[in-house]
């Protein structure tokens, strides 16, 4: 969370120099903080906190795609984030309707939506590398599309995997959740470097 | 083993793989760049080359536009003046017997017309542009052995190439340049031009002065402006030289130009 935090506040000082394309994301990392925070108290105060989580991640989701399309500005970008997004509805209000003891990192709407996202992000990232003039590591962009990669491609065969080891071995399932944090680690450490590099970064670098 | 132990082993395998899944991403997004930004580069040099050439032909155009009005300026104003002063002369010789230093006036006079009515054919780039390559170095070469004690030779092959007008002015503003340096470093009594067909028009000027060390004046100006000179045009430029040796320059066109 500090980390989550240091990354906010040095997005926040930097506003002025971010791109329309990325506001989407700047968003997403304040709903985090937010969502992280109340979490945090709620847990201290010992009362569910899930609720928050499972919101979350339907915004992250939307908010993903919303960044994907607007960086993209293709049909077909729109027409894949419209579907992506009907789609997960639809599995989602599925597996309300059925489940007992909701869990959203449990749900197949949920690994739909990171594959989607991922695929997105893995095509931003093709485009960036062959279009960009600079070295890679010099591009702001890199870092942001390449935090949500790093986190949601290994997290999706991590979460399919978990709700079969847990089924088997819960204990083995629990002392891997250590992943899913070093998962985000990576996240907000490219976040962090993307800020850094903000203030180089212009408008007019946007495709 | 057990089955825990296998669901442990499975686990890691995956991790190991979707690891290095992510990290071969991650170097095929560098080497694309890398690529792209080869490419770049690659464009960049482009551009600057094409800009080059672009100020040399804006250049070119206004050296000549300069020497077309000095050639008319010699030709229409100062040779004007020049013939009204020779009139003068002959009449007041006419009229009042000839004098040995009068004589001697008009005679220089009369030298002075002639070198003054070839300076502005030669400056015209009309008629430059009418003459072939030869033709304009066999004439440079005179004059340069009229004004220098310099003995300057001629040679070419029967079938020489024409050459595009580019060409033909940068080979001969090369041949200037070498022949300036020759006289004014080299100390030589002899320069030898020598143009033949080689797949192309060749180009060899050499003279028999003291010559150099090439690995000393490698990094000079003026050699290098040679050198990037002919590229601009597709050819190459060689320098065969050792001190006491004198110097010679071979242009000849690049073979897959």
């Amino acid at each position: 969370m500090l980390l989550l935090t240091a990354v906010v506040l040095l997005w926040t000082s930097r506003y002025a120099q971010l791109s329309r394309e990325q506001r989407p994301y700047y968003f997403l990392l304040l709903i985090a903080l937010v969502t992280e925070s109340t979490a945090f108290v709620l847990m201290i105060q010992d009362m569910p906190n899930v609720v928050f989580y499972q919101a979350y991640v339907v915004a992250e989701l939307l908010l993903l795609l919303l960044f994907a399309q607007r960086v993209l500005r293709k049909r077909w970008s729109l027409l894949f984030a419209i579907g992506t997004s009907i789609l997960c509805g639809i599995l989602l209000y599925g597996e309300l309707r059925s489940a007992t003891g909701f869990q959203i990192l449990h749900t197949k709407s949920l690994l739909v939506g990171w594959a989607a996202i991922t695929l997105l992000f893995a095509k931003l990232l093709l485009d960036l590398a062959n279009n960009s003039t600079r070295k890679l590591w010099h591009d702001q962009r890199f870092w942001v599309y390449l935090s949500i990669f790093l986190f949601l491609a290994p997290a999706i065969p991590y979460i399919g995997l978990m709700d079969v080891l847990y089924q088997r071995d819960p204990e083995l399932a629990g002392s891997l959740y250590i992943i899913l944090h070093v998962l985000f680690f990576v996240r907000y450490g490219c976040a962090l470097l993307a800020g850094l590099l903000l203030k180089h970064h212009t408008a007019n670098d946007e495709r | 083993m057990t089955s825990d132990d296998l669901d442990l082993l499975w686990t890691v395998l995956a991790g190991t793989v979707v690891v290095a899944l992510l990290l071969g991403f991650v170097v095929l997004l560098l080497v694309l760049n890398n690529a792209r930004r080869v490419r770049h580069r690659a464009e960049l040099a482009e551009l600057k080359e094409q800009q080059a050439q672009v100020l040399m032909e804006a250049e070119r155009e206004a050296t000549q536009h300069t020497l077309r009005v000095m050639g008319r300026e010699l030709h229409d104003n100062i040779g004007q003046l020049l013939y009204l002063g020779q009139y003068a002369l002959n009449e007041h010789l006419e009229e009042s017997g000839s004098t040995e230093r009068l004589v001697i006036a008009r005679d220089a006079l009369d030298r002075g017309m002639e070198e003054v009515r070839r300076l502005g054919r030669d400056l015209n780039a009309e008629l430059w542009q009418q003459r072939s390559l030869e033709e304009a170095i066999r004439s440079e070469a005179e004059r340069l052995e009229r004004v220098t004690r310099v003995q300057v030779l001629v040679r070419c092959s029967d079938d020489l190439p024409v050459p595009d007008a580019d060409t033909k002015v940068m080979l001969f503003r090369l041949f200037q340049v070498i022949l300036n340096n020759a006289l004014r470093h080299s100390a030589a009594d002899r320069i030898t031009v020598e143009l033949r067909n080689a797949r192309g028009l060749a180009m060899t000027i050499g003279d028999n002065g003291r010559g150099f060390d090439p690995e000393q004046v490698d990094a000079h100006a003026g050699l290098k402006n040679i050198v990037t000179r002919c590229a601009l045009i597709g050819y190459i430029a060689q320098c065969t030289t050792a001190p006491g040796a004198g110097c010679t320059w071979h242009l000849h066109k690049t073979p897959n130009t």
